[in-house]
């Protein structure tokens, strides 16, 4: 520390931890711990009912940020990367340990508050404000503001009237126009078109060399070496590494999983572990065929066929066939592949219900059907997300409708596995594109007059427009599902599962999860989400399921041999 | 290599020496009054930012402002002036009565809107710091604001019910500003308790519903209590509710006379409960904006 002293600090971080308290999620109780529970504890812990369960995102962390430096933060997902640049913009008080900082740090894009009823104008005041700003300083960059955010004239109108993009741009206009003590950027958060993009990538190197300090936190490594002098490298809510970006970036690279080359495609030949398995297949495709093959006898009532490039819709259909005990066929751009064209002739469905959502369907999908069984495929009547998500509603009501779950279309584990999490609980999850709320969906939604529109994500990722229309319309309650992270989500669905029984440990990617979905909801086989890198939390929730087998459902290069070694240990022996 | 202070005390130290701020802890009160001197003009601009918006999406814009008072006061005339007859012996009965609405419409406004002051910008708390007891008061002076208007047919409606202006009519601003700063009070601590329990919310329509007829808006309170044990005529009439519209009826009727035990106690119940209020509201200021 001598060394560095000279430099004036602007983060001291202390031992500092991060508790969230997740409702909802089931408690985990450790054997001796149910044991040892009186029927007082018993009913003070309300057994049976939704409970509190802690996930620790941030755990011991210190470290003393100077002046000058740019600091980048790199881990995989879910190791605390941005729950660590939140704390420190002060967006999420610590559980413990205690933190210093100088000046208004700011959290790139979401610092600004914004009032949807008032002129864009109004919230540059607002907003400026708010951040600090005076009246007279806002009054010299005004002008700036409004030409960097380019939305023009617009300015002088209600912010209601904005779409999403021009809502975002605004705010990071607004943000961008103080400039901080503590700056951090969260690439994640990035938003705009390719121009804007670019804009504002000046814009926040010209911010950088005039803030105090810098936080990055970036998916790309390079940007990191670019940027950052100095990394911290957090590993499961732990700081594990911190100096000159080299020495820790060599460190870090050491341990990612090797890029596989697209070129030479020789199978992996993957030695067998005992006690678990893996759904066989070079492709998603064929995965998910081989988890149907075990899973559904020929002669099903029906299954969905759906494009693995409809991702929204394939994650607002896998709750209905959950609940149905339906299939998924999954189709590419060309109709049904081999594998699934297979599948469809083993089951022998009375009814295939096609669901192209917002891709046109293959022109030659009806003809493939027809060849392989005698009913033709129903197609839905909607060509477009919003008429889908209304018509599935109509056609296939969730069987409990208190809370629904919204997604954005884009897609990221965290979506994927809400689908899971409505299968579970027989909820319905839908997804919504764009800025605006077709109209019919609206009207659905407020038919099923849920008490709660679940949101995944922050506010701040939902275009204001949708947020304003959902609440009109349905009168329900929204909630924000932020934390805890999707694999934490997942592992926290199963606390009434009895242990000892078999346990699918599927991959995050959307093809391979939703299938394990429907398997799960068919077989009653709990469904663990985890990425290669195994986080504490996947690893907790197997010790307690204990499984006698577990399947692995992911293709090599998502979950490979050694995460599949790492669950051969997790599995439980029989007692000799 | 690691840069990071080796024990809390350390990290205190350093952070002390350089002048870095302590993040989600509670500053000292008197900081915490100073931090709120400093971001008055943010308090401004907010406050009229939000009552601005209120009624931008109407047609007639601001000029509810003036009709909305206006109605309210024709339609209590009618049922209590009217039909019910509650003049419990004020001479000039429409003037009593508009005092009562458009006083208690600002107050019904200020405690039903307060209540969510911090509930209702949570995404707000949850992206800035600043002294959360902004928003308590910028909650207050919006709805204050939105009065104005309401004030000024006061005015209007004491000329033309046969008021004739008078010295002590420059009191009414003083009357409204001790009811604002009660109210604030108010608004600070139920802010804080229905942050803490949001069901709480839900109580608060019936406890103004409750406040609206024992306060006297539509009669006199005083008329009404008369034979009634004298503890019991006390707290009726002095208790903050009623007394603010006492006040302000003192200051522009000419057949109320001044009475200045009734300033004292009003005066009273605004430092007292507003300072008492923001004390209640900052000890919890570290846990605003907690899921």
């Amino acid at each position: 520390m001598a060394e560095q002293s000279e430099r004036t600090p602007t983060v001291v971080v202390h031992d500092l931890s991060i508790t969230y308290k997740v409702l909802g999620g089931d408690r985990r109780g450790t054997p001796e711990d149910k044991e040892g529970a009186g029927p007082l504890r018993r009913l003070l812990r309300k057994e049976g009912t939704e409970r509190i369960r802690e996930v620790h995102a941030v755990k011991g962390v210190s470290f003393v940020a100077r002046h000058g430096e740019s600091i980048g933060v790199v881990g995989h997902n879910g190791s605390g990367k941005s729950t660590l640049l939140r704390a420190v913009a002060g967006l999420i008080p610590p559980s413990k340990g205690r933190l210093w900082v100088s000046g208004e740090p700011a959290l790139l894009g979401v610092n600004a508050v914004l009032i949807n009823k008032l002129s864009g104008k109004r919230n540059i005041y607002v907003g400026g404000q708010a951040l600090g700003l005076s009246k007279a300083e806002i009054d010299a960059k005004f002008d700036d503001i409004v030409e960097f955010s380019g939305i023009g004239d617009a300015v002088y109108l209600p912010m209601s009237t904005y779409s999403s993009g021009m809502g975002a741009r605004l705010r990071f206009a607004i943000s961008t126009a103080a400039t901080p003590d503590v700056l951090m950027i969260d690439e994640a958060l990035a938003t705009g078109d390719a121009a804007f993009r670019q804009r504002s990538a000046k814009r926040i190197a010209e911010i950088r060399r005039a803030a105090g300090t810098v936080f990055l936190v970036s998916h790309s490594n390079s940007t990191v070496r670019q940027i950052c002098d100095r990394v911290l490298w957090m590993n499961r809510g732990r700081l594990i590494m911190d100096g000159p970006t080299e020495e820790v970036m060599q460190a870090y690279e050491a341990t990612l999983p090797k890029k596989p080359k697209p070129a030479k495609k020789v199978p992996v030949a993957e030695s067998e572990v005992p006690g678990t398995r893996r759904w066989s297949g070079e492709n998603r495709i064929q995965i998910a065929r081989s988890a149907g093959r075990e899973t559904w006898e020929p002669g099903v009532e029906g299954c969905f066929v759906v494009s693995v490039n409809a991702v929204a819709t394939a994650r607002m259909v896998t709750p209905i066939a959950a609940r149905a005990g339906w299939p998924i066929l999954w189709m590419n751009a060309n109709g049904l592949p081999p594998s699934s064209l297979a599948e469809l002739d083993r089951l022998a469905p009375r009814r295939v219900v096609v669901v192209s959502g917002e891709r046109e369907a293959p022109s030659d999908l009806d003809h493939q059907i027809g060849q392989v069984v005698s009913t033709t495929g129903e197609h839905l009547e909607s060509r477009d997300l919003g008429g889908t998500a209304a018509d599935l509603l109509e056609a296939f009501p969730p069987a409990d409708t208190s809370v629904i779950y919204v997604t954005r279309a884009a897609n990221a584990p965290r979506e994927t596995v809400l689908s899971l999490v409505a299968a579970r609980q027989e909820r319905a999850h839908v997804a919504i594109g764009g800025s605006r709320v077709d109209a019919r969906l609206l009207e659905t939604l407020s038919r099923l007059a849920p008490e709660r529109l679940a949101l995944a994500g922050h506010p701040e990722e939902w275009p204001a427009s949708v947020v304003e229309a959902l609440q009109q319309s349905t009168g329900a309650e929204l909630s924000y599902l932020t934390d805890p992270g999707p694999m934490a989500l997942a592992a926290g669905l199963w606390g009434d599962v009895a242990p000892g029984g078999r346990v699918i440990v599927s991959a995050p990617n959307v093809v391979e999860l939703l299938t394990a979905t429907t398997v799960s909801a068919v077989t009653g086989t709990p469904v663990v989400v985890t990425d290669a890198t195994l986080p504490r939390v996947v690893i907790e929730s197997l010790r307690s399921l204990q499984p006698s087998e577990i399947v692995v459902c992911g293709l090599v290069s998502a979950l490979p041999p050694t995460v599949r070694a790492e669950l051969g240990e997790l599995v439980s022996r029989p007692a000799v | 290599m690691a840069d990071v202070a080796t024990s809390a005390e350390d990290a205190q130290a350093l952070a002390a020496r350089h002048g870095l701020r302590a993040l989600s802890e509670r500053p000292p009160l008197g900081r915490y009054l100073r931090d709120l001197w400093e971001r008055r003009s943010f308090l401004w601009t907010l406050a009229s930012a939000e009552s601005r918006a209120e009624n931008e999406t109407n047609r007639l814009g601001q000029l509810w402002a003036v009709l909305n008072p206006a109605l309210l006061i024709g339609s209590y005339y009618l049922i209590f002036g009217l039909l019910l007859r509650t003049r419990g012996g004020v001479e000039n009965f429409v003037a009593f009565l508009s005092i009562g609405v458009v006083m208690f419409t600002f107050t019904s406004a200020a405690v039903t809107r307060g209540a969510r002051a911090i509930l209702g910008r949570m995404s707000m708390v949850r992206t800035l710091h600043f002294p959360r007891a902004i928003l308590p008061m910028s909650v207050t002076l919006t709805e204050l604001l939105a009065s104005i208007p309401g004030f000024a047919l006061l005015l209007v409606l004491m000329i033309a019910t046969g008021e004739s202006p008078q010295l002590k009519w420059l009191l009414f601003p003083v009357a409204v500003a001790l009811q604002g700063v009660t109210l604030l009070g108010f608004t600070f601590i139920t802010a804080r308790l229905v942050n803490a329990s949001p069901d709480l919310a839900n109580l608060v329509p019936v406890i103004v519903r409750l406040l609206r007829y024992i306060s006297g808006v539509f009669f006199p309170i005083a008329h009404y209590v008369q034979g009634a044990p004298v503890i019991i005529q006390e707290v009726l009439t002095k208790q903050p509710f009623a007394l603010m519209l006492t006040t302000g009826r003192q200051a522009l009727l000419e057949g109320t006379p001044l009475a200045l035990t009734d300033w004292l106690v009003m005066t009273a119940w605004a430092l007292g409960v507003g300072g008492l209020g923001l004390i209640i509201f900052w000890r919890a200021e570290a846990r605003y904006g907690l899921g």
